[in-house]
Order: structure tokens, then sequence, then C-alpha cells
């Protein structure tokens, strides 16, 4: 039987010591223990099933142990804690603490959200999880499958500050070790806009259509100079509009911004983000977002 | 009219909410106010809560509540959305009342917002407000009361409070600290109990030494196996359905048994120490069988 105790840089060396040699014998005999850092763990998110997979650096992946204890201590790195959390009650392997996976998908963390979308199938870029000290171990458990030009971006990010177009795996790694946090590795998806969805009480209310007017940046946001215009609710592929709502219903998100972008290529519809809470009262159209809320509190003001 | 409540925080531009506002109050027919969540008063007297604007209305008379922004006030988020669900009140996002706490703070007042046993708790999140209102707070939880860290570990940044200078001299020390004041409940000892999955397994009864309030054996109090077949039935019961309302597979939970007999439930502690401190023979070998348990089911 093969036990993985997942720890924190902090509490690793204890911990290693305290269950690869310090547990009783009876269990230590019968089992294989392994003790590991979240923070080193190599993470990829897709929406194949297939492909998701949290691997430690000899290739194993975490759910191919019996039993995996994710220590409180990891839960310093909370976002890494909910994020295996998730993929083992994905996977269903048994683990504790699965407090880490209560939901907690409030979390505005991109990391947590991208395992929450590619665990329900959502279309998200493949994506690669990547920080100083998961820097090596990604690289030699995923470069394979890197199709270069990528867009590197913050977990935390917002309104496309902390997201470069890179060209290779070294200028990931100077970016990583030069701003060290958590970011997420994704092929740059050709595109002419993207969309802005403004979902409120789970329906779609406003369409924001934003595309970049130069070619000096590889994105459309509006806070980075691209242009937008709303679109009619009736314009919109319905695909899309379903897209959004099961989103924000699924995850219980009423207030949400999804960024929905079409590939050139194939037409494929991408999930890029679901914002919360979304720009309402900065960035364009204010008026009109202004009164998409009110609308949805006069609903809700009119029900209680 | 009705009222809508909208809750930011302090990081936010002020803009970002007011002209929200103005919209709001021209497009409906209600009126809005708005707070920052690190502005509002908790507190839990005799089991029951109330969170207050800083001008003391309380929250409850609003309809609705829009928690604007969060991510910089989570646990409060949280409390407030547990609080208006409990009032029948709207609030949006409903995704706030899934935040898992991780402080003393949102976890006592969610185990009182579902009538566990917890001592009186008055929480602010400026240090300075304690000062402030320091006769008020004495009105709320007498003196002396506890001060401690929300954060705090092993008994560190725990004070027994008897003036105002000496809430000063507190505050001065651990000047980096979110603090919650609570009344001090008399004891001669109290139980750190574990539990594993569904089941209480060890109990450690815990007394402390001479010049301190703090039974923490990592504060140099003694510590000593209770048989858990022994412990009062009722301290088993509000033990385990604390652990099992906060979701944790694994916890020390501290309880405090006063002179009159009645438990109190100070901490739910989510790493409870199975490696280090007292008794680690006895917790290594309930973790094995724990997990022997786990990987035979």
């Amino acid at each position: 039987m093969k036990v993985l105790i997942i720890s924190s840089i902090k509490s690793f060396e204890r911990d290693n010591v305290d269950f690869s040699q310090a547990l009783p014998l009876d269990i230590r005999g019968d089992f294989d223990v392994k003790v590991v850092r979240v923070q080193d763990l190599a993470m990829r998110f897709s929406m194949q099933q297939e492909l998701n997979s949290i691997r430690l650096d000899d290739g194993r992946d975490i759910s191919d142990f019996d039993l995996v204890f994710i220590k409180r201590s990891a839960a310093s790195s909370h976002y890494y804690a909910q994020t295996c959390g998730l993929y083992l009650k994905m996977r269903n392997v048994r683990f504790i603490n699965t407090e880490v996976a209560h939901v907690s998908n409030i979390s505005a963390n991109k990391i947590v959200d991208h395992m929450l979308f590619a665990s329900f199938g959502y279309p998200i870029p493949d994506t690669f999880i990547v920080s100083e000290h998961s820097l090596d171990s990604v690289e030699r458990q995923y470069s394979a499958e890197f199709n270069f030009p990528m867009v590197l971006k913050s977990s935390i990010g917002s309104r496309g500050n902390d997201n470069y177009l890179v060209h290779s795996f070294q200028e990931v790694r100077d970016i990583v070790m030069r701003d060290p946090k958590d970011y997420l590795l994704q092929p740059f998806i050709e595109n002419d806009f993207d969309y802005r969805l403004i979902v409120l009480g789970e329906k779609l209310r406003l369409i924001i259509k934003r595309s970049r007017v130069s070619d000096d940046t590889h994105m459309n946001n509006t806070s980075q100079g691209g242009k937008a215009e709303l679109v009619p609710l009736e314009k919109i592929d319905p695909k899309i509009k379903d897209l959004c709502e099961d989103l924000a219903a699924r995850f219980d998100r009423q207030l949400t911004g999804v960024d929905i972008m079409i590939a050139k290529n194939d037409g494929a519809l991408v999930l890029l983000e679901s914002n919360r809470p979304p720009e309402i009262e900065t960035g364009t159209f204010v008026e009109e977002k202004c009164r998409a809320l009110a609308d949805y509190f006069n609903e809700i003001v009119n029900n209680s | 009219m009705k009222k809508v409540l909208i809750l930011t925080t302090k990081d936010r531009p002020k803009e970002y909410t007011s002209g929200l506002k103005d919209h709001l109050q021209n497009d409906l027919d209600v009126s809005v106010d708005i707070a920052a969540l690190e502005d509002l008063v908790f507190i839990c007297r005799s089991g029951e809560v109330s969170i207050y604007l800083p001008d003391r209305q309380s929250i409850d008379i609003f309809d609705v509540v829009y928690i604007k922004h969060w991510h910089a006030a989570e646990e409060a988020a949280f409390v407030v959305a547990q609080f208006m669900k409990m009032k029948g009140r709207p609030t949006v996002p409903t995704e706030c009342e899934n935040i898992v706490p991780r402080t003393k703070f949102g976890e006592t007042f969610f185990l009182a917002l579902n009538s566990l046993p917890v001592p009186d708790s008055v929480f602010q999140q400026g240090s300075e407000s304690y000062v402030e209102f320091y006769e008020k707070l004495v009105g709320d939880l007498e003196l002396p009361f506890i001060f401690k860290a929300t954060g705090g570990k092993k008994g560190a940044d725990n004070y027994l409070i008897n003036t105002k200078t000496e809430l000063e001299e507190a505050i001065k020390r651990s000047p980096d600290q979110i603090f919650i004041a609570q009344e001090f409940i008399d004891n001669d000892g109290d139980y750190r109990i574990i539990n594993f999955g569904k089941e209480l397994k060890i109990a450690i009864h815990r007394t402390r030494g001479e010049g301190t309030h703090l039974n923490n054996t990592s504060q140099g109090g003694d510590g000593e196996l209770v048989d858990i077949s022994t412990l009062d039935q009722h301290v088993k019961d509000i033990s385990l359905a604390a652990a099992n309302l906060l979701g944790r597979d694994i916890s020390g939970i501290d309880v405090v048994v006063s002179k009159d007999g009645k438990p109190y439930l100070f901490e739910v502690n989510y790493s409870p120490q199975l490696t280090t401190g007292t008794f680690l023979d006895v917790k290594r070998t309930e973790l094995s069988s724990y997990i022997k348990k786990l990987l035979n089911d």
C-alpha cells in the first residue's frame, strides 16, 4: 500500500523524518510512505480528463497512491493544497484532510479555478502551473507537451497585469525567477477578439466584445488598450451563453465576468477565466453594467 | 423603502463603490449603505451573534447584503454570509458561505452560529478599535478578559487583560497580529481532544503552571492522558460536532469546562501537533490506526 504525505517547504524536513521513520513499525513495515513538498508538485490541467495530472519529481502521479495525507502545513500554500484535494476528489482517491477540498471555489485564484474547470470538462486551454519551486520539475515532466509561443500569466493577476507572451522555457524561467510567484503557462491561441460575459444571478446580462488594436500586445483587455463594443444578447452563440450560465450555476457564482475566446484556427470555444467580482463600476460600459446589476438587485429585493 | 448594504474592503478605492450606490439608488426604489468589511464589529453574547456597522447599526436591518469585494477580508465575508443566511436574508454572492474559516475569528463565530458553545467574544479587525471602545468591551466581556491573536499557535500572543494599559501593551508587543477578545472562563484545566475521522480517539487534560492563564503544554502546562470513555458525553458531543462542522478529518479540539460545569469550545486546531508535543507515541499509534482503517475500508 502506498501512502503519500503532502507537506510544505517549512515542514518537509520534520515530516520526512516523522512519517518515513518515526511511524510505528506496524504501519511503516506495511506501507510505502513518501513525503513531498506541495510546492514541488508539477501540475497540468486540461479539458481532456486523461491529460490532467499532478506529478511528483519521479514521474508518479499523486493519484497513484492508495491514500494521500495533505498535511495542514501544506495548507499554508492553500491554493495548492485545495488544488490537490480537488484533483484527488476528481480521481476518487482517498485523502485527508478532506477539508481542503470543501469547495473553497471562492478563492480568486486561477490555479484552483482551472482545476475546478478541468474536473468538469470545461474547454480550458492546456495549462501548466509554474513557480520558482516547480520550474525544474515542470520542465522535466511536461516539456514534450509545450507548444511555444505560450502565455505565462500570474495566478492572481488581473486586468492583464503579469501576463506575458513567451517563446521558450528559458524565457519562462527568467520571468519566474525575476518575479517569483505562481504562474499559469498556456498555449497562445490565435484569435481576433474575446468576450467578457457579465453573468448576474446565473443569467447572462451583458456581453462586451474586446479586441486589441495593436500588434504590440497579445491581450484584448480594455485595461491594456483593447477596443470594446457591446454585443446584443440575442446575437451571441447559444453555446457561449449556455457555457457561462452553466459555470455560474455549477460553482454558485452569482456575480461573475466570464472571459471566452474563439480560436481562430478551428472556431473552438476557449474558457479563459471567471472573474469574481467582475469589474462593474470601472472599465468600459459602466452605465450598462450598473443597470444590469440594478436589474438583478431588483429581482432579489422584490423577492426578499 | 427596502435597504441594501454594500460591503467592500478598504483596499478598494471608495469611488469604486460610491458610483454604484448612486446608480442603484437611482434605478431602484431602495436606500443603499456602504461599509468596509474591516470596520464591522462582531459580537457573540450567550451564543447570540450580532454584527454591527461602525455606527452600531446591526446589519440585520438590511434586506439584502451585497458583498462587493471580500478577498482582503475573507473570513469577515464568510461570517456575514452565514449570519444573514441564519436571519433568512439574501446575501450575494452566496459563494461567500463556502469560505473555509482558518482562524479563531471565523471558527468561533461559525461555531456560535451553529449553536455550539463558545465564550462570549468580540472581534474587530483593527487592534486600535479595542482600545478606542475599551469601556464597551469591558461591558461585553467583563474583566479580566482574554485577548488573543486569531492566528496564534501554541499559546503565543495570548494575553489575560485586566486594565486598558495591559491591552495597549499587548497590542504593542504583537503589532502585526489581528486579535479576538473573549470572556475569561475560570477553570481548573482544559481538554485537548483529538478526532480521527468521525471518532474521538485521544483526550489530554492540561493544567497550567504558576504565573500563566494558559494550559497549553507548550506553555509549560502539565498534560495527562484521559480515557475517552470517562469524558462527559456532552463534552464529547460538542467536540465531535465542532470537528464535523468544520469538516476536519483530524483536529485538536480545545474544551474548557468552567468551574460551574459548563463546557466551552475554545478552538478546533487543524494541525493538532501529531508529530510534536506530548504523548507522541499515542498520537502516532492512533494516526497509524486511522491510516490503516482508511486503507482497509
